[in-house]
């Protein structure tokens, strides 16, 4: 395998730890939520957390739902068409 | 019975959050919200609601960070068709949760349930099509 290719398997690694990254710092609160829930930590789930709640997935579904951005046209070949 | 549904969901939402890749995470976690949504509790707590809020919010969360690679360019080719066709479904849900949440804490028990469970079809069809994208 050459350098090229190391390099971009090591690139499409460290993009994916990000993703992993981000999803795993939204959801946690979720998760942990959902543990103390039904580890009977908590025996009534409060108004504030309910509100809490709500507010993290509002968000998270408005954010998911914007329309995407327009891509970027290709760019124009070179002049002389590179050759 | 119900309890352990719950715990079922609890190591469904662990493993497809923390344990998978980036893609298996949209996958696994969004079957632990199809998961989380049955069986249909009767009735409809306030406590039922957070659970199926946080859920949902797993899987959102998962989307999220889906999109934001795929605008980064770190996602894979066909990640702009799969989140266009994703958000059909995604876009129902905030209309879908306003509800079930309307009736769940005027405690209507029958608009509730009636709530849930267009909310659960919605979760069924966004599940399926994502599987059909094959967004795993």
């Amino acid at each position: 395998m050459n350098a090229v290719a190391i390099l971009a398997v090591v690139s499409k690694g460290i993009a994916l730890a990000q993703t992993l990254i981000e999803a795993g710092q939204s959801a946690a609160p979720a998760i942990k939520a959902l543990a103390e829930l039904l580890s009977g930590g908590q025996a009534e789930v409060t108004e504030e957390q309910l509100n809490e709640t709500e507010k993290t997935l509002d968000a998270l579904l408005a954010e998911f739902n914007a329309p995407l951005p327009e891509q970027d046209p290709p760019a124009d070949p070179p002049p002389g068409g590179g050759q | 019975m119900r309890i352990f549904a719950k715990m079922a969901v609890v190591l469904l939402l662990g493993m497809g959050v923390l344990a998978l890749p980036a893609c298996s995470t949209v996958s696994e976690v969004t079957g632990a919200v199809t998961a989380a949504l049955q069986p249909r509790p009767n009735p409809i707590s306030r406590t039922d609601l957070y659970n199926i809020e946080n859920s949902i919010t797993i899987a959102v969360a998962g989307l999220a960070a889906y999109r934001r690679a795929c605008l980064r360019g770190q996602a894979d080719a066909n990640c702009r068709a799969n989140i266009e066709k994703l958000q059909v479904y995604t876009r129902k849900m905030p209309p879908a949760l306003a509800s079930l949440r309307k009736f769940v804490k005027e405690n209507n028990q029958v608009s509730a349930i009636t709530a849930y469970n267009a909310l659960k079809d919605l979760v069924a069809q966004f599940t399926a099509q994502r599987q059909a994208l094959g967004v795993t």
